[in-house]
């Protein structure tokens, strides 16, 4: 019993105060897509797992659309793009009071050769 | 007694066989095949089971339909005294889907020829039981989904339910269901006791609530994005999954990783055990009410959860393999971070196992309840903490060394009791042994490389991974497709193997009991669902 409340008076409060910035700094969160070193090549959609990036088409164009709902936060799409252009932010704070803000539309146009998923 | 080389061994394991072999062919170095007819399955299998000491290690089946035009068993033997993997393939065509079962000469594989007979409808005839096991009775008995014609995307009309739970009837007894929604907030199961006052005379458990039907996503998907489906498959196993999948992929690419990966699959593998056993020990507390136990353990476990986030980006280690080695590196500046952490946390881990140990509330609950005999670990061939417990000597790690296991030294507690209390020490014994193993990777880790590059993959082989997952032994069993893709992929967890021993372990304690001996073999409900 001793034994109990020496321990529980030794450890203390270990809550640690809420992080508000951001997490550890190899934390995998929100994606983000530099527009000025896209080539529009396409290989972070073929790379994904989950479908989070893909092409939405708009007026016989095909732009690169972003739907973080889908994002499994994996880095896939990062460790396939060879131009720089994709970054795996930490940042962790990512829920949205309306659901249509986590389709991110980027105004980068995809190249036409690319199959269109 | 005379020496045998391994080589002489197996074939004298076929030759003890007999005529039954129609034929065999040596899949690599330690895997042999051996193809017979299905109505010698039981005795080739029990032979090999009961008599030469193999153990079932999984068993598959698989539409190759597409490929020779029959379905196909795989009843896969592991003999750990020689380190050889024998496969009793036997085909069965599509116009007679019946074979015979095996189940009652090996109990083990009373729920694998069950999968079967729901997943692609082949029926083991003489199967003791008959009811359904994943797909549950409402639905219809036509519908095969892991069958190559069945699409992934069908959507079936449910039926009323044909299913029957064990009745207990009779003056004296009560039957109390609990589940599948249940109280807390752990996954769905339906527990039905039949007890007598506070006694419980027998359990039947009802799974596969959660049947996601992973193995059938994954076919047809590339190597490369399966692997973070089989992270996916269990929440606090994700690394013991993706690393199983690793290396059954790099195994059929016969692609050996790099030695600085091997060393750091082995530290990651051992930090994953580390927060689980923690966790699980204090949750074990939970069982018996000592309030100060459960917040040790989570205290500890959450240093651990951020060390995990610091060193990898993810708090369960998800991301962190990739097929031919790692996707990322660490430091010499973190593995002193590492070293000093777990230094600090061995003795505080040791003052929270002595709180434990030395209450008599908590040793009274523990011990004696939840017995679980070798004779029934044997039988059912249980595998991880529960099988150490009950004095079954297993230890994947050590019997069929992966990673750069073969190349440190640890030990593995055995206990002979079985009971709550032999599991709770297997725990806290194993959280020594992997603080030791920690301390030697951090020693001995070499520099190089992590990751190499992975081979074209000849379509239709077959190959196998194995890890010694918190829980237990998973093996994961794979057959590559054409361009790269999953053909079949079968995933048999430890909670897979251990889930049939639960009710053996209760029957003679009271109802207040369960939660603490549930607790004690801490088995998942969906990785063995998939």
């Amino acid at each position: 019993m001793f034994e109990i409340i020496r321990k529980i008076f030794k450890i203390g409060t270990v809550t640690n105060l809420q992080p508000l910035q951001q997490a550890s700094v190899k934390y995998r969160g929100k994606v983000k897509v530099e527009a000025g070193n896209c080539t529009g090549c396409g290989k972070c959609i073929e790379a994904c797992p989950s479908g989070a990036i893909g092409s939405c088409s708009s007026s016989d164009k095909v732009y690169l659309c972003l739907t973080h709902s889908k994002c499994i936060f994996c880095g896939a799409c990062y460790d396939a793009c060879g131009d720089n252009a994709i970054q795996v932010t930490n940042n962790c704070y990512i829920a949205v009071k309306d659901k249509n803000e986590l389709v991110e539309l980027s105004p980068i146009m995809l190249q036409s050769n690319r199959q269109v998923l | 007694m005379i020496h045998l080389s391994k080589k002489q061994a197996v074939q004298r394991l076929i030759h003890s066989l007999g005529k039954n072999v129609q034929s065999s062919k040596t899949v690599r170095q330690n895997e042999t095949e051996i193809t017979v007819a299905k109505e010698n399955l039981p005795e080739v299998c029990s032979l090999l089971s009961l008599e030469k000491g193999g153990r079932l290690f999984t068993m598959v089946g698989n539409d190759e339909r597409p490929i020779i035009g029959h379905f196909a068993l795989y009843y896969v033997f592991c003999f750990d005294k020689i380190g050889h993997f024998i496969t009793v393939k036997a085909l069965i065509e599509e116009a007679d889907p019946v074979f015979p079962s095996i189940a009652v000469r090996v109990p083990s594989a009373n729920w694998y020829e069950r999968e079967v007979a729901d997943l692609f409808g082949l029926r083991a005839l003489g199967h003791p039981d008959r009811r359904p096991l994943i797909l549950h009775g409402d639905w219809p008995e036509d519908q095969y989904p892991l069958r190559k014609d069945y699409s992934g995307n069908s959507d079936i009309a449910r039926q009323p339910d044909r299913d029957s739970f064990m009745e207990y009837t009779g003056r004296d007894v009560t039957q109390i269901p609990v589940g599948p929604i249940h109280a807390g907030i752990i996954e769905p199961g339906h527990f039905r006791f039949g007890s007598v006052g506070d006694t419980v005379l027998h359990l039947d458990a009802k799974l596969f609530y959660t049947h996601r039907g992973i193995e059938k996503a994954t076919e047809g998907v590339s190597l490369k994005k399966a692997l973070f489906t089989a992270e996916r498959i269990c929440g606090v196993c994700a690394l013991s999954h993706a690393v199983a999948f690793a290396q059954a992929v790099e195994t059929a690419a016969q692609v050996t990783i790099p030695a600085r990966a091997m060393y750091l699959r082995t530290l990651f593998l051992e930090l994953e055990r580390l927060y689980n056993h923690i966790g699980d020990l204090g949750n074990l507390c939970a069982g018996f009410g000592l309030a100060v136990g459960i917040s040790q353990g989570s205290r500890i476990k959450e240093q651990l959860l951020q060390l995990n986030e610091n060193l990898t980006g993810h708090r369960y280690l998800r991301g962190v393999v990739t097929l031919g080695g790692l996707r990322l590196d660490i430091s010499n500046k973190e593995i002193i971070t590492i070293s000093e952490v777990i230094t600090k946390l061995e003795a505080d881990f040791e003052e929270f196992i002595d709180i434990v140990l030395s209450h008599e509330v908590a040793l009274d609950r523990m011990t004696s309840t939840g017995i679980l005999s070798l004779g029934q670990a044997n039988d059912l061939e249980v595998v991880g903490v529960a099988a150490r417990a009950s004095g079954r000597n297993i230890d994947i790690r050590r019997d069929k060394s992966y990673a750069a296991y073969g190349l440190l030294k640890f030990d593995v507690p055995i206990y002979t009791e079985g009971d709550v209390l032999c599991r709770f020490k297997v725990r806290a014994d194993e959280v020594r042994e992997s603080l030791r193993l920690i301390h030697q990777i951090l020693e001995d880790i070499v520099p190089g490389p992590v990751v190499t590059e992975v081979t074209e993959i000849e379509p239709y082989t077959t190959a196998m991974g194995w890890v010694e997952s918190p829980r237990g032994e998973i093996c994961h069993w794979l057959m590559v497709g054409p361009n790269q893709t999953i053909y079949r992929y079968r995933v048999r967890s430890a909670a897979y193997s251990n889930w049939p021993a639960v009710p053996l372990a209760v029957p003679g304690n009271i109802v207040p009991d369960f939660p603490l001996i549930n607790k004690s073999f801490e088995l998942c409900y969906s990785c063995c669902d998939r």
